[in-house]
């Protein structure tokens, strides 16, 4: 909790040095900071995910499920564009993160991943120290005061419980660092930006049980703080730490949605038979 | 049988074992010969002398001073030209062309065409392209310009290499984190390809050092000590081919000189080495 609280502080120390590093203060229960409508994704001509539509509410973890190649991480991809790095891949239909439109053309696709944090399945430390891992950001985006980007390190390490395992090694090169621990490294390096939305790319299922644990309950207790969109396939980790879950499914070759709902409404009184029988784990 | 299946492999390792063994040994054998051979040779003449004093009576007495001058002065313009225009087409290539895109296809082959190309064809562009053109005569810059185009494929394949070593893994986290193009390539790709140029470097010198024929032309052959990159300089492989074919008595002078060049040689490649290992080291890049 402590380490929450002080990320908050250095969001507002933030603010007086670097009016751009801030987040919008969290407003109360229900409001929606991500909008997805009609949106679609295609790779060239084959078209991987199609007609999805759904909110994600600000201050609360999102869930994305389904069975493999749904387009779970395409949908995920196409919210931070992503998907602009791929070659022939494209995205139809409209994405809101408060005002801004994320698919328009004028948009800041660089200062939209800075609102757009993401975590992927495999954890990639940049090959430098674990210092460099969490100053490069701050730099790349502006920051130059030394102490801001000393106090941003250690807030954001904080947060994700690392402080007290690599405070007397900062300056180690972090791939020397466990799995667990790296993707532990990775979240903290996209909360030195203080995002405003966080976008995890099966986080755990690359690690080992443990770490796992440990990187879900990470997950968890970012709720709150930051909106999250978690994709998994994981049933039991949606259900363990999701408020809303999306369920995807393929459908005629291309992933669409099932339903959308609360986490207690998806696995307790699912209304879609494809959904009730994938969470009761008969399909998929 | 398994004892006999055992016992076979055992014959089977033991003649896979004396293969390699001879393989090594000859390969260790025949460069301690060729360079015991010019040992021997040359041994008697070098002394400290020898690397302070300049040619006289053709190069039948005195030392190799200017040589070794004309020499570094080449290099040092052969690699001012090849390792900036190196890393940027060996980027253009990695990073900033698609691999299967027409463009990137076609650099690639003609730098595989260049560097087939035998030297003396570089010596005759160069003379024509730097000496002529250029008006820039038999100089040092000319010379260590038509360098810098003979090791250029070298040392832009090997680049080219060290950027694609980098995972993507590494350019997506940039991306989602809001990096610019331009600093995901100076802050984390450049660094991580920094290998890969010092092992075109290393090459590059190693061809660079030994040329005679591309330089023949183009710095000349003028033995005294330069006093501007203008000058034409007289490099240590001329030297000794000059030495060998057209002074007679030049022969152990020659192989000093050879010595000396051989020394320059594994001295140049192991600063490459350390210094590339220092670097990727300084940046965590394993």
């Amino acid at each position: 909790m402590s380490g929450k609280l002080r990320i908050v502080e250095s969001g507002r120390f933030a603010e007086s040095a670097a009016p751009g590093l801030v987040n919008a203060p969290l407003a109360g229960a229900g409001d929606v900071i991500l909008q997805l409508d009609d949106v679609a994704v295609s790779y060239n001509d084959r078209v991987a995910v199609r007609e999805a539509t759904f909110d994600v509410s600000l201050g609360k973890i999102t869930a994305l499920i389904g069975p493999s190649g749904c387009g779970k991480s395409s949908l995920l991809q196409s919210m931070n564009r992503l998907t602009d790095l791929i070659p022939g891949a494209h995205v139809d239909g409209r994405i809101h993160l408060g005002g801004l439109d994320v698919l328009g053309p004028e948009t800041d696709v660089l200062l939209l991943r800075r609102r757009m944090g993401m975590i992927f399945q495999k954890p990639n430390p940049f090959p430098m120290s674990i210092r460099s891992n969490l100053a490069l950001p701050l730099r790349e985006h502006g920051v130059r005061d030394r102490h801001q980007i000393e106090a941003t390190i250690e807030a954001s390490l904080r947060e994700v419980a690392l402080w007290k395992e690599v405070q007397d090694r900062l300056d180690s090169p972090a791939q020397a660092l466990s799995g667990g621990q790296q993707q532990r490294l990775c979240i903290a390096r996209a909360l030195v930006l203080q995002p405003e939305v966080i976008l995890l790319d099966e986080p755990c299922s690359a690690l080992d049980p443990i770490a796992s644990g440990v990187v879900e309950d990470l997950v968890s207790s970012l709720r709150g703080n930051f909106s999250v969109v978690i994709v998994t396939h994981n049933l039991a980790q949606a259900r363990r730490i999701a408020d809303d879950v999306v369920v995807l499914w393929a459908c005629g070759g291309a992933g669409c949605l099932a339903e959308v709902g609360s986490a207690r409404q998806i696995f307790e009184n699912p209304r879609d038979p494809i959904t009730q029988d994938y969470v009761r784990g008969y399909r998929g | 049988m398994p004892s006999a299946l055992r016992a076979g492999f055992r014959r089977g390792d033991g003649l896979l074992g004396l293969v390699v063994w001879g393989v090594a040994i000859a390969t260790l054998g025949l460069f301690s010969w060729v360079v015991g051979d010019v040992g021997l040779r040359g041994v008697s003449e070098l002394s400290i002398a020898f690397l302070r004093e300049s040619p006289a009576d053709a190069g039948r007495a005195g030392g190799i001073a200017p040589i070794l001058v004309s020499t570094g002065l080449i290099l040092l313009v052969c690699l001012t030209a090849a390792i900036p225009i190196g890393v940027g087409a060996a980027a253009l290539l990695a990073e900033f062309t698609r691999t299967d895109g027409a463009l990137g296809r076609t650099v690639r082959v003609s730098l595989d065409v260049l560097s087939g190309v035998p030297s003396i064809v570089f010596g005759l562009f160069g003379n024509v392209f730097f000496c002529v053109t250029l008006g820039l005569g038999f100089s040092i810059v000319s010379g260590g310009l038509t360098l810098a185009c003979m090791v250029l494929p070298l040392v832009i394949r090997a680049t080219e290499e060290g950027f694609r070593s980098v995972p993507d893994e590494i350019r997506q986290g940039a991306a989602a984190l809001g990096f610019s193009r331009a600093s995901t390539f100076a802050k984390l790709l450049l660094p991580a390809a920094l290998p890969g140029l010092g092992v075109g470097l290393a090459l590059g010198i190693g061809r660079a050092l030994a040329e005679t024929a591309a330089l023949l032309f183009t710095s000349g052959y003028v033995d005294r000590m330069p006093t501007s990159l203008s000058d034409s300089g007289r490099a240590l492989s001329i030297h000794i081919y000059d030495l060998a074919m057209n002074v007679t008595g030049g022969e152990p002078r020659a192989c000093a000189t050879a010595l000396v060049l051989v020394a320059v040689l594994v001295t140049a490649n192991m600063a490459a080495a350390s210094l590339t290992t220092r670097a990727s080291s300084a940046s965590g890049i394993r």
